[in-house]
């Protein structure tokens, strides 16, 4: 009976705790100097991935660029990464809808993770970088 | 005397009943069964089963649009024009229902939002000819307004691909493998001009929490 209340207060918490983390770290490619700009919102995620390049290049008249995210944790990570573009002015483009796009990043390894412009007026680009549980994701027969 | 008795301490079973008891009524009116109905994120990854989804159709959509664009192939041929091209099908091979429709639709869209091709829509033939017909036949319409039979541009390129799945599933894992290729075939000549394929692979494993 001693051990009951808090074993069945763990296992509550387990239970309802179904609201993941979704604050990450990213870069934002502020203006067309190349200006990179790192951004960390969750500093626990930092600890374990870092941004360490960012290439860009011109690809048939569209930015063409590839970031490369480098592990620094010796278990695999489920990440999610998602590019958003802006024209010149610092305007979204509009009806372009990049998803968040799954990501399994294994231990210590580098990956980079390519971008295109979506149309030629598109010079500038934020990526964010985020981990969300998905192993924890419950499968109902 | 019996005044001891009131005051005595209840015993340590005694409260942890109670605690046992709080906490039960505040787990339930935490997390009661009630529907609520929210906005979500529409690109955001989705994992409710192991079936193809949001996900799968947009990362297959964008990475073929974003290789097609990026081929030098499709650089020479899109320096001085817009080549005009024409959407077959992707050909459904795996054992689920999947509308490719919906994937040729998006890469389209975003191939025409990229300013770089054209397409003619086979799907929309007979509207079209409907159309054209009550402007050229019916008396209604003004004759020097009505657009002319013979004037459609044809399709130079013509896009399609395939849609294949391996499925393997045990007692305590299913893992899905779909494969995704696309084509780019000159109708001219005949020759594929442009390819690529993309894989997506899903497992579903049993958690270990929750019930």
């Amino acid at each position: 009976m001693k051990y009951l209340v808090p074993l069945l207060a763990v296992c509550l918490l387990a239970a309802c705790s179904s609201r993941p983390t979704t604050s990450g770290i990213g870069v934002e490619q502020a203006s067309a100097q190349y200006q990179q700009q790192l951004k960390v919102d969750n500093p626990d995620l930092a600890k374990k991935l870092a941004i360490t390049d960012v290439k860009t290049r011109q690809t048939n008249q569209l930015t063409d660029v590839v970031v490369t995210l480098s592990s620094q944790y010796k278990k695999s990570q489920y990440l999610q990464y998602q590019f958003t573009w802006y024209d010149a002015d610092g305007f979204v483009i509009k009806g372009n809808h990049s998803p968040w796009q799954a990501l399994t990043l294994f231990g210590f390894a580098n990956m980079q993770l390519p971008g295109l412009a979506p149309t030629s007026d598109a010079v500038t680009f934020s990526l964010a970088v985020r981990e969300v549980s998905t192993e924890a994701q419950e499968f109902k027969k | 005397m019996n005044t001891v008795n009131i005051t005595k301490k209840p015993t340590l079973k005694a409260l942890s009943g109670f605690v046992l008891l709080g906490l039960s009524a505040l787990a339930l009116s935490g997390c009661a069964n009630k529907a609520v109905v929210s906005y979500g994120d529409a690109q955001a990854v989705e994992t409710t089963d192991i079936n193809f989804g949001s996900t799968d159709l947009q990362k297959v959509a964008t990475q073929m649009t974003d290789s097609l664009l990026a081929s030098p192939v499709v650089g020479t041929m899109t320096a001085n024009t817009r080549p005009v091209v024409f959407v077959e099908r992707i050909k459904n091979k795996t054992s689920e229902h999947i509308d490719t429709e919906s994937i040729t639709d998006s890469i389209s869209t975003q191939l025409l939002r990229s300013g770089k091709f054209r397409f003619v829509d086979m799907g929309r033939v007979e509207a079209v000819r409907e159309q054209l017909n009550f402007q050229n036949v019916d008396a209604l319409v003004d004759p020097s307004t009505a657009v002319a039979f013979g004037q459609q541009v044809g399709a130079q390129y013509m896009l399609y691909g395939n849609l294949s799945s391996i499925v393997k599933s045990n007692e305590d894992k299913a893992d899905v493998y779909y494969k995704f290729t696309i084509r780019l075939m000159d109708l001219k000549s005949g020759l594929v001009e442009w390819a690529d394929e993309t894989e997506i692979r899903k497992t579903r494993e049993k958690s270990t929490f929750g019930w």
